[in-house]
C-alpha cells in the first residue's frame, strides 16, 4: 500500500476528537454529511415555526422582541434537541437604536450570533404518541458566549404530523454576563423573561 | 395590591424573612481585579481558597493573593486533597496547589472540553473527576481514566457526586442517586423505589454514611445506601436545589433561585440564611462547623449557624426587647414597647409569634420576665406590678395581698413554689397568698433577685452589694462594700457570680468576693448579664461577650465570633433554653447561640505561611540555615479563617536577637540584616488583653557566619600573616645588613686606596725620585711636587664617589702613571686602548690605579724588558693587562687589593672580576658598569 499508515491514523485522531468534542456538536457534524444525500429521517423533526420572546419588566420601560428565525432539530429517538436562535433577527422593541444597542452592545451578535439550546428531555416518554406531556428539558444554555445549565419545564403537544413545543425561562442577565450601565439600571430588567413556541415537524428542507 | 391588607401582609412576609444564622462577606477583590468566584474551599491550614474566571486565589482574610493567573481559562474544579488543594481548569489541567505555589499533574489538551461537575478527593488520595460529557474519571498515573462504570452513568448524565466512605461514590443523575463502589454501579434509586423525582441535581453525605440528595422539583430526602426507602424531608422549595452540604449536623441547601437554606438536622426547622440574584451557589465547608459559598462574583461568604441573629420578626422590631425568658415548652418569652410575645424557640419561616394581650398603659414597660415551673410566666412591669400568664393564655395583676408594695418590678423569679421579685423598694417574697416584704435593703433599686430556695434569696442591690434576705436579718455577702451589681449568676458547681457597672467579674467563694478581668478593662466597663455556658460563666459588656473559665482562670474573646464585639442590652434579657441554647436580647436582635465547645475554643494557633530570605520563598521547614549575606528574614504567617477575617492582634518575638514580646497587626515581619547566629522565631495571635491560650509557632533559623569567620580558617588566617610578617622582617633584616656590609666594603675600600696611596713604599720612591730631580733637574723637581699633590688633590676628589666615569678614571691613571714613571722611566710602558664611547662607562674609583700598583708591585720592570701594561675594553670588560716578570722576591703583600676590587664589584655587577693568567703575561677583568642615561 502506498499510502503512510501514520499520517492517515493521525488526520483520523484529529477528526474523531473533533467529532467527539459534545454530543450536539456530533449530531450536527453528522447532519452535514447527512443531509444533502439521503431522505430526512423520520425521527428527525425540524423547526418549521417559531416564535421566540423576551420581556424586559423594568421600573421604566417595558421592552419586548419576537424572533420568527429559529432553528433546530429534535431527535424523537434520543429525546435530544438542539435550539439556535440568532439574534440578529429579533425584531420589536420600542425603537430602532433599541434594537441596536441590543445587538451591539448587550448580546454582541457579531461576536456571538445565536443563542443556543442544546440538551434533552428528562423524562422517558414516547414523543411519537399524540398528546400533551409536561417534561422537563435539561441543557446548555447558551447566550453571549457564557453557558450555563438549564432545567425548563415545558408543555410538548403531539399531533399526528409534528409536535409542538412552549416553554417559559428566566434570563439573568448578569449569569451571562451581560452587563447594564447604571444609567439604564432603570429601563432594563436584570431578569429577563423569555417565551418559547416552536412547530416541530419531520419535514426535508 | 388594591386592598391595603394586601400590602399589609405582604409587608409581613418580606420582615419575616429577617431570621438568618450570622452571615459574614469576604471581599475578593485585589487592586483592579475583580474576580468572579465560582468555587471555593477551605484548608486544613484555615486558609480560604476560591476558583474564579480569573485564576486561583488564596485568601487568610487580610489579603487576597492570585496564585495562579489561568485567564482566559478559568477555574472549573476545585476540591481540598490531602497533600494540597486540586484545581483543575478549563484548559484541562490539573493542579496541585500550596500556599507557596501550583504544580501541575496533569495537562491533557485533548481532554480540554471535560467539564466537571464536581472534582472529588478521598482521605486515601485517591482523585476522582464526575463530568456530564465524559462520566465518571478516576486519576491513575497522570491520566484520567474512566472507571467501569463511567458508560452507564454517563448515560444517565451525571449532575453531582459525594465520596462516601470506602471510597464509594454517590452520584447524583437525571435518571436517579447511583451508588457506585470499586468502579461499579452498586445501587441506583429512581422513582421505582420512593424517589419524589428522578432528576437529583445535588448531592451530600452525612458521617454516618447516609446520603442527602436534592431534587429538581425542590425535595430534600435522606437515603441509606442499601435500604430502599428514602426519607423525604419538607424543604418547601419550590425551585431546584443547585447545592448540597451537609456539615456540622446541618444541612445547607442552595436553590437554583439564588436562596440558601440550612436546616438543623437534630432540631428540626428550616432557616432561610439569604437570597441572592445569582443561581450559582456552591457550598464548602469550612472549620468550626462553618460554611463557606461563592456565587459567581468577587464575593464569598459565610454562615456561622451556631449563632442565630434575628434583628427582627413578623414586623416586631427585636432590637429594643426589655425583658427576655424561655419556658419549658419550647416558647420564648419577650416583652418590647409593643407588648409581651411569645414564640416557638426555633425562628423558621413558619413559626409565629403570638402576643398575650396586657391591659398595661402605654409607657410602662415589662422589665422583667420568669417562667414558673407551673406554666406560669411572670411579668414585672415598672409602674404596675406583677403579671402573671397562665398556660392557657390568660393573664391577671397580681393584686391585694399578692402584689408587692413597691409598683416597680425590676426583676422577678421563682424558686420551691416561691415568687421573689426585686422592687424599687427591696424583695417581696410571695409564698402563698400573701407577699413578704424585705425591707432594710437601703434605698436604691434590687436590680436582680437569685433565688438560693423558697425561704432565701440573693439581692443585687444598687450601692450595697449583694444582700442574702429571708429568715433573719438581710445580710451582706462578703465584704464587697458600699458596689452596685447588675446581675447574678450560679454556675453549675453552685458557686455565685455577681457584676455590675465597673465591678468586673465578681467571683464569691464562700467568705470573700474575688474580682476577675480587671487586667481585660472590665473594671471600667458596665457587666449587664451574667450567664452560664457549658462550664464558662459568659459575661456580658458593653465591650462585648466574655467567656470565663473558673477552671483555669483564662478568658475567650467569644463576642467577635458570635457578631457581638459591642452591645448594648437592657437587665433580664437573658434566657437558656430546654435545648441549653442561650438567648440574648441585645441592640442587635435576639440572637440564638447553641452550646457548642468550638465558639470557646481557644484562638487557633497562627500559620506560618511564608519564610522569605531576601527575595527567596524557602520551602516549609522546621528549622532553616542560610548564610550570612541572605540574612534579611522576611516572615509571613495568617490565621485560620474566619478568625483571620478579624482585625487580630498578634505577638512575635526573635528569641536571639531579643527576647523582647513585640505586638503588632500586621502579618508580615521582616527582620533586615540578621548577624550570624541562631535564631527563633515565634508569633501568636494575642486576644483580649493578650490572655488568649493560644499556643506560640515559629521556626529555627540558623545564620551561618561567613567563611572568613569559621575558627580553622580564622586560624589559618593568623598563621599566614604570622608567616608573612616574618618573611618580610627577615627580608628587611637582609636588606639592611647588605646595605651595612656595602658600606663597609666602600670604607675598606676607600681605606686600602688611601692607605695605598701613603703607602710609604710609594712616598719613599717619591721622595727619592724627588731628591734626585732636585738634584739633577730641580725645574722638573717643581713639576714633580705639583703632579705627586694633583694626584692626591684628585684622589681626594673621588674618596667619596662609588662610581666615576671610565675617563676620568684614566686620567687619575695618567697622572698615577706619570709620577710612577719618573722613576722606572722607560721600564714601564701604558698603553690604553680605550675607544671614546666607552669612557662613559662607570668604574669603581681607583681601580685601575690599584690593578697598575698591583702590577708594579709583583713584576720586574727593566729597560731590557720593560713592563708593559695594557688597559683596553673587550666584551663590556676593562681588561688590565701586564706582561707577566715575576720578582724573585715576592713583596710582602696582604693580597686586599685585589679581593676589596672583587667584593665591591660583586655588590655592583652581575658580571665578577675575574683573572686570567699565563706564562707570559697576566689580566684582570673587571666589568664595566654602563652608564645611566
Amino acid at each position: 500500500m502506498g499510502r503512510k499508515p501514520c499520517i492517515a491514523s493521525f488526520a483520523q485522531l484529529r477528526v474523531r476528537h473533533a467529532i467527539g468534542k459534545a454530543a450536539g456538536m456530533r449530531t450536527l457534524f453528522l447532519l452535514a454529511f447527512w443531509l444533502p444525500t439521503v431522505a430526512f429521517p423520520q425521527h428527525l423533526h425540524r423547526v418549521v415555526r417559531s416564535e421566540v420572546t423576551f420581556v424586559s419588566e423594568a421600573p421604566l420601560e417595558r421592552i419586548a422582541a419576537t424572533n420568527r428565525a429559529v432553528t433546530g432539530l429534535f431527535d424523537l429517538d434520543q429525546r435530544s434537541f438542539v435550539i439556535r436562535v440568532p439574534i440578529v433577527e429579533f425584531e420589536g422593541f420600542n425603537a430602532p437604536l433599541q434594537r441596536e444597542h441590543f445587538n451591539e452592545n448587550y448580546l454582541l451578535s457579531g461576536k456571538f450570533p445565536h443563542a443556543t439550546f442544546n440538551g434533552r428531555i428528562i423524562e422517558a416518554i414516547d414523543l411519537r404518541k399524540p398528546g400533551t406531556h409536561r417534561v422537563r428539558a435539561k441543557g446548555e444554555f447558551a447566550i453571549r458566549g457564557v453557558t450555563q445549565e438549564r432545567i425548563v419545564p415545558c408543555t410538548v403537544v403531539v399531533t399526528a404530523d409534528g409536535m409542538r413545543v412552549n416553554t417559559e425561562l428566566d434570563v439573568v442577565l448578569e449569569e451571562h454576563d451581560i452587563r447594564i450601565p447604571r444609567i439604564v439600571n432603570q429601563k432594563i430588567a436584570p431578569v429577563v423573561q423569555v417565551a418559547i413556541d416552536l412547530r416541530f415537524e419531520p419535514r426535508t428542507p | 395590591m388594591r386592598h391595603p391588607l394586601t400590602v399589609v401582609l405582604l409587608l409581613l412576609a418580606v420582615l419575616a424573612m429577617g431570621q438568618f444564622p450570622l452571615v459574614q462577606r469576604m471581599d475578593l477583590r485585589t487592586g483592579q481585579l475583580r474576580p468572579a468566584a465560582t468555587h471555593v474551599v477551605q484548608d486544613g491550614l484555615g486558609m480560604l481558597w476560591t476558583g474564579s474566571d480569573m485564576g486561583v486565589m488564596l485568601s487568610d482574610g487580610e489579603r487576597n493573593e492570585l496564585l495562579l493567573r489561568s485567564a482566559p481559562s478559568r477555574v472549573n474544579g476545585l476540591a481540598a486533597a490531602p497533600r494540597g488543594t486540586l484545581v483543575s481548569l478549563s484548559n484541562g489541567m490539573l493542579l496541585r496547589c500550596t500556599v507557596l505555589g501550583c504544580d501541575t499533574i496533569l495537562h491533557d489538551t485533548l481532554q480540554r472540553s471535560i467539564r466537571p461537575v464536581r472534582l472529588l478527593s478521598t482521605t486515601s488520595g485517591a482523585v476522582y473527576m464526575a463530568s456530564a460529557q465524559h462520566g465518571l474519571l478516576r486519576l491513575e498515573q497522570g491520566r484520567w481514566e474512566p472507571l467501569a462504570a463511567s458508560a452507564p452513568v454517563q448515560a444517565m448524565h451525571i449532575n453531582d457526586a459525594v465520596v462516601l466512605s470506602d471510597d464509594r461514590l454517590a452520584i447524583a443523575t437525571d435518571q436517579g442517586l447511583v451508588v457506585v463502589r470499586g468502579g461499579q454501579v452498586e445501587q441506583v434509586l429512581d422513582q421505582h423505589h420512593g424517589l419524589p423525582d428522578n432528576l437529583v441535581t445535588a448531592v451530600s453525605a452525612d458521617v454516618q454514611g447516609a446520603v442527602w440528595a436534592g431534587t429538581a422539583s425542590g425535595d430534600l430526602l435522606r437515603w441509606e445506601p442499601g435500604s430502599n426507602a428514602p426519607t423525604v424531608l419538607p424543604l418547601r422549595a419550590d425551585t431546584a436545589v443547585t447545592d448540597l452540604l451537609l456539615h456540622a449536623d446541618r444541612m445547607w441547601c442552595a436553590l437554583a433561585n439564588g436562596v440558601l437554606l440550612v436546616h438543623e438536622v437534630g432540631r428540626g426547622g428550616v432557616y432561610r440564611v439569604q437570597e441572592e440574584q445569582r443561581s450559582s451557589i456552591q457550598l464548602a465547608p469550612g472549620g468550626q462547623g462553618l460554611v463557606w459559598w461563592s456565587n459567581g462574583t468577587d464575593v464569598v461568604s459565610y454562615g456561622d449557624p451556631r449563632v442565630l441573629h434575628v434583628p427582627s420578626h413578623e414586623g416586631i422590631d427585636l432590637t429594643a426587647i426589655t425583658a427576655l425568658t424561655a419556658d419549658d415548652a419550647g416558647r420564648i418569652w419577650f416583652a418590647t414597647s409593643a407588648g409581651l410575645f411569645h414564640h416557638p424557640d426555633a425562628f423558621t419561616d413558619d413559626a409565629r409569634c403570638v402576643r398575650i394581650p396586657l391591659a398595661l398603659q402605654p409607657n410602662t414597660p415589662l422589665v422583667s420576665l420568669t417562667a414558673a415551673t407551673d406554666h406560669t410566666v411572670l411579668a414585672g412591669s415598672f409602674g404596675a406590678g406583677v403579671w402573671a400568664i397562665q398556660a392557657d393564655g390568660r393573664s391577671e395583676r397580681l393584686s391585694g395581698d399578692r402584689a408587692p408594695q413597691d409598683p416597680n418590678v425590676l426583676s422577678v423569679a421563682t424558686a420551691d413554689g416561691t415568687l421573689w421579685m426585686g422592687t424599687l423598694g427591696g424583695v417581696a417574697a410571695l409564698g402563698g397568698s400573701r407577699v413578704q416584704e424585705h425591707g432594710g435593703l437601703g434605698p436604691g433599686f434590687i436590680y436582680h433577685v437569685l433565688p438560693i430556695d423558697g425561704k432565701r434569696s440573693l439581692a443585687a442591690t444598687d450601692g450595697h452589694g449583694v444582700i442574702q434576705v429571708g429568715e433573719g436579718r438581710p445580710e451582706q455577702l462578703g465584704t464587697g462594700g458600699a458596689r452596685t451589681v447588675y446581675s447574678l449568676s450560679r454556675d453549675p458547681k453552685g458557686r455565685i457570680w455577681a457584676g455590675g457597672p465597673a465591678t468586673g467579674l465578681l467571683g464569691y467563694d464562700g467568705t470573700t468576693w474575688h474580682t476577675y478581668g480587671q487586667e481585660l478593662g472590665l473594671a471600667e466597663a458596665d457587666v449587664h448579664a451574667l450567664a452560664p455556658y457549658l462550664d464558662r460563666m459568659l459575661v456580658f459588656t458593653s465591650r462585648g461577650v466574655l467567656a470565663f473559665d473558673p477552671a483555669r482562670n483564662t478568658w475567650n474573646d467569644i463576642g467577635s465570633r458570635m457578631g457581638l464585639s459591642e452591645l448594648r442590652m437592657e437587665l433580664n434579657t437573658v434566657a437558656i433554653d430546654v435545648h441549653g441554647s442561650l438567648w440574648v436580647a441585645c441592640d442587635q436582635g435576639l440572637v440564638r447561640i447553641v452550646p457548642d465547645s468550638t465558639l470557646l475554643a481557644s484562638t487557633p494557633a497562627v500559620q506560618v505561611r511564608d519564610v522569605r530570605l531576601g527575595s527567596e520563598h524557602l520551602p516549609a521547614a522546621a528549622r532553616f540555615i542560610t548564610a550570612h549575606d541572605a540574612n534579611t528574614l522576611t516572615v509571613r504567617y495568617a490565621i485560620p479563617l474566619p478568625e483571620g477575617l478579624a482585625s487580630m492582634q498578634f505577638a512575635y518575638r526573635l528569641v536571639g536577637l531579643s527576647d523582647q514580646v513585640l505586638i503588632t497587626r500586621e502579618r508580615e515581619i521582616s527582620f533586615p540584616a540578621l548577624p550570624p547566629g541562631t535564631y527563633r522565631f515565634e508569633v501568636r495571635p494575642v486576644g483580649v488583653g493578650g490572655r488568649e491560650d493560644a499556643l506560640w509557632t515559629g521556626f529555627d533559623l540558623v545564620v551561618r557566619p561567613p567563611w572568613w569567620r569559621l575558627p580553622w580558617v580564622m586560624a589559618l588566617g593568623a598563621v599566614m600573616a604570622g608567616l608573612v610578617t616574618f618573611l618580610l622582617l627577615r627580608a628587611r633584616e637582609r636588606r639592611i645588613r647588605h646595605r651595612q656590609q656595602l658600606e663597609q666594603d666602600r670604607v675598606r675600600f676607600q681605606l686600602e686606596a688611601l692607605r695605598s696611596q701613603v703607602d710609604p713604599h710609594f712616598l719613599f720612591n717619591s721622595f727619592n725620585t724627588l731628591v734626585q730631580l732636585i738634584e739633577s733637574a730641580p725645574e722638573k723637581a717643581v713639576e714633580h711636587v705639583d703632579e705627586l699633590s694633583t694626584f692626591f688633590r684628585n684622589i681626594l676628589a673621588v674618596r667619596d664617589k662609588d662610581l666615576i666615569p671610565l675617563g676620568e678614571e684614566l686620567e687619575l691613571l695618567a697622572t698615577y702613571f706619570g709620577l710612577e714613571q719618573r722613576r722606572f722611566g722607560a721600564a714601564i710602558v701604558l698603553e690604553v686602548q680605550v675607544p671614546d664611547e666607552d669612557r662613559s662607562a662607570l668604574v669603581v674609583p681607583l681601580t685601575l690605579q690599584l690593578l697598575v700598583e698591583n702590577a708594579l708591585k709583583h713584576n720586574v720592570a727593566t729597560l731590557q724588558h720593560p713592563l708593559c701594561i695594557t688597559v683596553k675594553v673587550a666584551d663590556g670588560d676593562l681588561i688590565v693587562h701586564n706582561t707577566l716578570q715575576p720578582r724573585l722576591t715576592p713583596p710582602r703583600s696582604t693580597g686586599f687589593g685585589l679581593d676589596s676590587i672583587r667584593q665591591r664589584y660583586a655588590a655592583l655587577s652581575a658580571r665578577a672580576v675575574h683573572l686570567e693568567r699565563s706564562e707570559r703575561s697576566f689580566a684582570v677583568h673587571v666589568p664595566l658598569i654602563p652608564a645611566r642615561s
